[in-house]
């Protein structure tokens, strides 16, 4: 039967050893059925082929004759780079270079500080071996800091006395919260109260504006002699009792004719033969109307405006 | 008592019961950074005193209903940048320089009006240098939507975080999120046609 490729990624020393022929026969199987199905591990596969086929075709150098005496004088084995540590520094780069280039948000955000741990070190390995990346990393960079050092500015000197000289520290006690109907109502009242020259002037001029009008046209039509109060008064009395009687005589012949009395007559009249009906109308009834009263009570009146998050105040 | 080692939240509650020395105190905190985002926001410094002075009245008069579950600076932040940016939708204004006011006609009038830059931590030459970028951004900023500057300024200048910034702004995060990067990339694009 033939083995399940495992799905854990294939390590760096797993594909030397592949490439170096040094593992068992179902070693290997088990790497090519893996690098069948997973295309990161392919790649990385012939990344490395492509370094052992390079390391192959180098010519061979022969050094000058003290050469050895020379690199065994100045060995320092704390620093020394093995030579697979240069070959997985070179797969970095070439991985590196191979992967897509970040996108300019996400290098703002690493260069801001915002990405999680995991990302921020592979982006940081992409630009290890990513020149256009890497340039464009360096931008970001000193813009930012460009920004963060613009001077702070100071106002002129008679800025504090100016503001201190305006604020009315008497009037700074915060207000009772409203907690009944009547405060609340009188509370909103009290917000309606101009509280600057320019809104009092707004209010004077909208409540005068009307006023003055109607005085202009009072002085107007008193002024000819015919006109007396009496007389008007009179008029305005015929013309309003008179309009009165032709919408009241329109409405109960509408009503009349509607069929709308019949209607609630024979209701009434069904009710009446029957208490228990007449007592589930009326309790449906109050229980509708209680209900709508309620729901208005609590949007109109107990509601409170919402504050802006932070400040709990709109200025 | 000694308000210089009050917190801001401590200065807000006695500011609150009338204490003129807490307004004082917090004044003396915030004029400069509130001033500094003004004059950005709107790139003329009387304008930017009147605005900044007309903030402060208005945030200190209504201080007793700060509420002390947020930060005192995103609250005064706030109301400053909300009364420059109404400033601007009434009136657009793109004057851009720290050297004094565009509308001068005099040198005495430009001198007069030039801006107090601080620079404690440079010498001449750093100063100098440092000047030339920074005009470079600064008019760069100017050139952005308000928003945008509003939000680079906050992060970059005053080092908000962006949670921060979304409550200043009344903005969700994701669109704080957005207005920085069109405004950073907006910047890196006109600093490179300032450069090139």
């Amino acid at each position: 039967m033939a083995k399940k490729p495992s799905k854990a990624h294939l390590t760096a020393e797993r594909i030397q050893a592949f490439l170096d022929n040094s593992l068992s026969r179902d070693e290997r199987d088990e790497v090519h059925a893996h690098s069948v199905f997973c295309g990161s591990c392919q790649a990385e596969i012939e990344a490395w082929r492509l370094l052992y086929s390079e390391l192959d075709g180098l010519p061979e150098l022969r050094p000058g004759p003290n050469f050895r005496d020379h690199v065994l004088a100045s060995l320092d084995t704390s620093a020394s780079v093995t030579a697979r540590d240069r070959a997985v520094g070179w797969l970095r780069r070439r991985a590196g270079q191979a992967a897509k280039h970040v996108d300019p948000e996400r290098l703002q955000d690493y260069v801001d500080g915002l990405l999680p741990a995991g990302q921020m070190a592979r982006i940081s390995t992409h630009l290890d071996g990513c020149g256009a990346c890497s340039r464009e990393e360096e931008q970001w960079r000193s813009l930012i800091l460009g920004i963060r050092k613009l001077p702070v500015m100071a106002p002129s000197s008679g800025f504090n006395g100016r503001v201190m000289a305006r604020i009315h520290l008497g009037q700074l006690v915060r207000p009772a919260v409203p907690r009944t109907a009547g405060q609340r109502a009188l509370h909103w009242a009290g917000r309606l109260v101009p509280r600057t020259q320019r809104a009092w002037a707004v209010i004077s001029g909208i409540a005068l504006t009307p006023a003055t009008v109607m005085a202009l046209l009072g002085y107007a039509v008193f002024s000819n002699p015919l006109v007396t109060p009496g007389g008007l008064a009179s008029f305005l009395w015929w013309r309003v009792s008179g309009g009165a009687t032709v919408l009241w005589t329109f409405l109960a012949n509408g009503l009349v004719e509607s069929g709308l009395l019949l209607t609630a007559y024979s209701i009434w009249d069904l009710l009446a033969a029957a208490p228990a009906v007449t007592a589930v109308a009326a309790v449906s009834f109050a229980a509708a109307t209680s209900l709508a009263g309620w729901v208005l009570y609590r949007n109109l009146i107990t509601t409170q405006t919402v504050d802006g998050k932070y400040a709990g105040l709109s200025l | 008592m000694d308000f210089e080692t009050q917190t801001d939240k401590e200065l807000a509650a006695q500011a609150a019961a009338g204490n003129e020395r807490a307004f004082a105190e917090l004044l003396r905190r915030y004029e400069r950074p509130i001033f500094s985002l003004v004059y950005r926001m709107v790139r003329d410094r009387a304008l930017a005193e009147d605005l900044a002075q007309e903030a402060f009245i208005r945030a200190f008069n209504a201080v007793s209903s700060f509420d002390p579950r947020y930060k005192f600076s995103s609250w005064i932040f706030k109301i400053a940048n909300n009364h420059a940016i109404d400033h601007l939708r009434k009136r657009k204004l793109d004057t851009v320089s720290i050297d004094g006011s565009p509308h001068a006609r005099t040198a005495q009038e430009e001198e007069r009006t030039r801006l107090v830059v601080e620079s404690e931590n440079e010498n001449p030459l750093e100063y100098v240098e440092h000047r030339e970028l920074g005009d470079q951004i600064e008019h760069a900023i100017g050139q952005l939507r308000p928003e945008y500057r509003t939000a680079v300024l906050l992060r970059h200048v005053d080092g908000y975080a962006y949670e921060e910034i979304a409550g200043i702004m009344d903005l969700p995060l994701g669109t704080v999120k957005t207005y920085l990067h069109r405004a950073r990339a907006e910047l890196k694009e006109s600093l490179t046609r300032l450069t090139s």
